[in-house]
């Protein structure tokens, strides 16, 4: 019925698009599971990530590759600025707060960037690498260079956090913090660095979602609220707190996604991940996975 | 009934004052477009009202443009393929969203409290989807309905509008009474309850699924009847457009800039919001305008948490008048 | 008369067994405590009684009803009020509008006006007068577990559960909640309270039962339960916060 070459080829984008989304769920899990806080605005870091990343290439001619870097440790920055000068304030007052303040920050976000963008890019833009016509013959498929070299970064910054969170001392008190706070307060970490620290990370991983997503799609300063509430989705039915899940489920979510854009058409491509979390909050109101790391 | 008579005396004074004024300020309006700002403030200030209603409960609905553009399109198609007059439409195709909203609140009786934020928001592509997909042939797709006027053909455009204006306002102040006897009722009382704390709620002896149930139902239900007026009057066509992430933020923000949980808060912060909105809108542009909303959400919810209502109530009472927030 | 009746209860969360098949009963008019040591399973016992937690096994009747099978609310209409441990107040409500909930939608079903006419004597009887229109984040924790227990009175119950109403009093404030008590129960109530100050627990119950680790290790009188070789055992044994049954204090 299906070619091997299609399926692998869905099967392909599956992959590259759960990197996306396992990229955005790991952030929102570490901000979740250290702060219990819900950052509805990492959409729109992700797409600052990746304005940033296009602008570094627009403007200077820099290499996406090296950019996407810059722009994880700027927008990295930004997130660690926000949980000081926003979060952080607001700990203790209702939990709602967050949210409200989250949507506050979703429109200062998106309308700053389109302020920038849309004068000047019109609706879209993407960012094109020195390799985006490059492609490798796998034979049965036709693999994008970028998508090689996308993967691969994806898995490196993985590998890298995978070490820092459980082969540092930062690691260890940022897990410690995300299980029980209260005893990690007693045991002497300061919390509110790994607060800062957890923002930090998270926006920076939504960065490079975003530079991710920037160079395989046009992308518009109100590209990133769907991918966005889609991770809150997967690490929701994933367990909030657990970066497993979020890795899984990411990826998970993304091959499921993959197909069913396939196999349904566009328009559902957006519907389905909320069909998803709605069907297994009625089964398992729970998640999949249990809370925790 | 007599006693809740008694408990809403007050807000039957602002209420009257709530009508009067604008109606009065007609008389003296010259722009035209200030009279639609404000009749787009009236029927947005329902609309706010109705997730103000949810959010009383402990409900924060992140979703709720989507009662307000299947209220929009029920009314519409009634009034356009039923043939119900838009007059009766207005008030039978909120139904829909009503019954929407009683499912969606089902769904999450189960849940925890963000998660109903995450299913309604996730409502508004799914109907979106539906809407353009399942449903193309009734409701045109991306292009959208055309609605019939509210009001009867004939009359010339200043008329209308005023006509409009005037309906507009009636039905907010009616709202508005309608959101003080339920806050200050038993039902109300059984709102504030759960959204303070479900599990002692049910130690009470609340019935907390019910009143859940009910309230999701009535702001659904109020939320298409905002969309509904929208389509009769304003905008005169709907389009999948209005179940876009917007629509939905707008409420929340009306309802918090002005105070939550008090029935005055949804239509100062509609008023408030909006006018700076309209302004920033003509004198910076677009973005900058929302940019100063977002700034604006920021600096309430740090400093102002309880809104702009309690402020004003209290240099209402400095100056004599007695106005109390809450049961009594 | 038997009021209250638990047989084989069972309640295990995850793999921790937090209730064992345990039988229980508490008479008409008795005043029944619950004592053991932390993680014993007091708690959660009094949790499956009012509804919050359902048993694994077990039936628990109370007046006729089978509640195992019914919600917290269902069973506070019913009769049964409790307190928490942690005082659980409605933050946005006043004291007086606290003890209007449990009056409106509990037992009494009073309206609303009927029910802040009578909600003012109830929170002068647990003493807390002046308190009527203050939010509960102003009020000390020993207001807030008054405002606890003036609202589970307020239901209108027949049975009253006390989780650790009086932990952390001075002892001005224990002969008052020991008076509190002894006039509750002149106006009939039953009440099933969990304790660790063992002065009130000597002084006003009538029976005590004993859990350990999820068992019912030992039931009865107050001196018998002091002299009892298991209990003895139990709080010996893990002794080490001192927190044993202080009989010599009463």
């Amino acid at each position: 019925m299906l070619e091997p070459g299609v399926l692998l080829q869905i099967l392909l984008w599956g992959l590259i698009l759960g990197s996306v989304y396992m990229l955005l769920a790991t952030g929102l899990t570490l901000i979740f599971g250290v702060m219990k806080v819900i950052n509805f605005a990492h959409g729109e870091l992700m797409m600052s990530g990746a304005f940033l990343t296009f602008l570094l290439w627009h403007a200077l001619g820099l290499n996406p590759y090296l950019g996407i870097f810059l722009s994880m440790a700027a927008v990295g920055l930004v997130g660690v600025v926000i949980e000081r000068a926003g979060f952080r304030p607001l700990r203790g007052t209702a939990k709602i707060n967050e949210i409200f303040f989250s949507i506050a920050l979703i429109l200062i976000l998106q309308n700053g960037l389109a302020r920038i963008f849309v004068p000047t890019f019109r609706e879209y833009a993407q960012i094109r690498t020195p390799y985006a016509t490059a492609i490798i013959d796998l034979g049965l498929v036709n693999l994008r260079y970028d998508f090689a070299i996308l993967l691969a970064l994806t898995w490196v910054i993985m590998l890298g956090l995978y070490l820092f969170l459980f082969r540092t001392g930062f690691g260890r008190e940022l897990r410690g913090t995300s299980q029980n706070r209260v005893a990690s307060m007693l045991m002497g970490i300061d919390v509110r660095r790994i607060d800062m620290l957890s923002f930090g990370i998270g926006a920076g991983l939504a960065a490079l979602a975003g530079s991710l997503y920037g160079i395989i799609n046009p992308f518009s300063p109100y590209a990133g609220t769907m991918p966005a509430i889609k991770a809150f989705a997967v690490i929701i039915l994933g367990g909030l707190g657990s970066v497993r899940g979020a890795v899984v489920g990411g990826l998970l979510y993304g091959i499921v996604e993959s197909f069913a854009t396939f196999f349904l058409g566009g328009s559902w491509r957006d519907a389905v991940a909320f069909v998803l979390l709605i069907v297994v909050l009625l089964v398992r109101p729970q998640g999949i996975f249990r809370e925790g790391a | 009934m007599g006693s809740l008579f008694r408990r809403i005396r007050q807000n039957l004074g602002i209420a009257l004052f709530m009508f009067g004024l604008p109606a009065l300020l007609l008389a003296v309006m010259q722009e035209l477009f200030i009279v639609q700002i404000l009749t787009f403030v009236f029927i947005f200030a329902i609309y706010a009202q109705s997730w103000n209603l949810a959010a009383h409960s402990g409900q924060h609905s992140l979703g709720h443009a989507t009662f307000l553009g299947l209220g929009g399109y029920a009314s519409i198609l009634l009034s356009t393929r039923a043939g119900l007059p838009p007059a009766m439409a207005m008030f039978v195709g909120p139904l829909l969203p009503a019954l929407v909203g009683l499912v969606i609140g089902g769904l999450c009786l189960r849940l925890r409290e963000w998660y109903l934020g995450m299913v309604t928001f996730g409502s508004t592509a799914i109907v979106q989807v539906l809407i353009v997909e399942q449903f193309g042939g009734l409701t045109n797709r991306w292009d959208g309905l055309d609605a019939p006027r509210l009001l009867p053909p004939g009359l010339s455009v200043e008329t209308a509008a005023l006509g409009n204006y005037l309906l507009s306002l009636a039905l907010m102040v009616a709202t508005y009474l309608v959101a003080a006897a339920i806050m200050k009722s038993k039902v109300g009382l059984a709102f504030s309850t759960i959204h303070d704390n479900e599990v002692a709620a049910h130690a009470c002896g609340v019935s907390v699924k019910r009143y859940r149930l009910l309230a999701m139902t009535l702001s659904g239900y109020l939320a298409g009847l905002a969309g509904a007026l929208n389509g009769h009057t304003l905008t005169r066509h709907i389009s999948p457009g209005v179940f876009g992430i917007e629509d939905s933020v707008w409420p929340l923000l009306y309802s918090i800039a002005g105070g939550l949980r008090t029935p005055e808060g949804p239509i100062l912060g509609t008023f408030i919001v909006r006018v700076v909105w309209e302004w920033a809108l003509r004198r910076l542009g677009g973005f900058e305008s929302l940019i100063i909303i977002g700034l604006m959400l920021a600096l309430i919810v740090t400093f102002f948490p309880r809104g702009v209502y309690p402020i004003v109530a209290r240099a209402a009472s400095g100056l004599g008048a007695r106005v109390v927030p809450g049961l009594r | 008369m038997s009021l209250l009746r638990g047989t084989g209860v069972t309640k295990s969360f995850g793999g921790l067994v937090a209730l064992n098949r345990i039988d229980f009963e508490v008479r008409a008019g008795e005043i029944v405590g619950l004592i053991g040591q932390n993680g014993a399973g007091k708690t959660t016992l009094i949790n499956t009684i009012s509804g919050i937690d359902r048993p694994d096994a077990g039936s628990i009747a109370f007046d006729g009803h089978e509640l195992t099978r019914l919600g917290p609310d269902r069973i506070a209409k019913l009769g049964i009020a409790r307190t928490f441990q942690i005082p659980q107040p409605f933050a946005t409500l006043s004291a007086l509008e606290n003890v209007v909930v449990s009056l409106v939608f509990g037992r009494a079903a009073m309206s609303l006006d009927d029910a802040e006419a009578r909600a003012g004597a109830i929170l002068d009887f647990v003493g807390l007068p002046v308190k009527a229109g203050a939010l509960p984040e102003s009020l000390t924790i020993v207001e807030l577990r008054k405002l606890e227990l003036a609202r589970a009175l307020a239901a209108g119950a027949r049975l009253l559960l006390l989780d650790e109403i009086n932990a952390g009093l001075t002892s001005g404030e224990i002969g008052e909640a020991v008076a509190l008590i002894g006039e509750l129960r002149q106006r009939g109530m039953t009440i099933l309270m969990v304790e660790h100050v063992m002065r009130i627990i000597m002084r006003v119950c009538d029976r005590i039962i004993v859990l350990h680790l999820g068992e019912k290790i030992a039931e009865g009188t107050p001196d018998a339960i002091a002299r009892d070789p298991a209990v003895v055992k139990a709080y010996l044994g893990e002794r080490r916060s001192g927190r044993g049954p202080d009989v010599a204090g009463s």
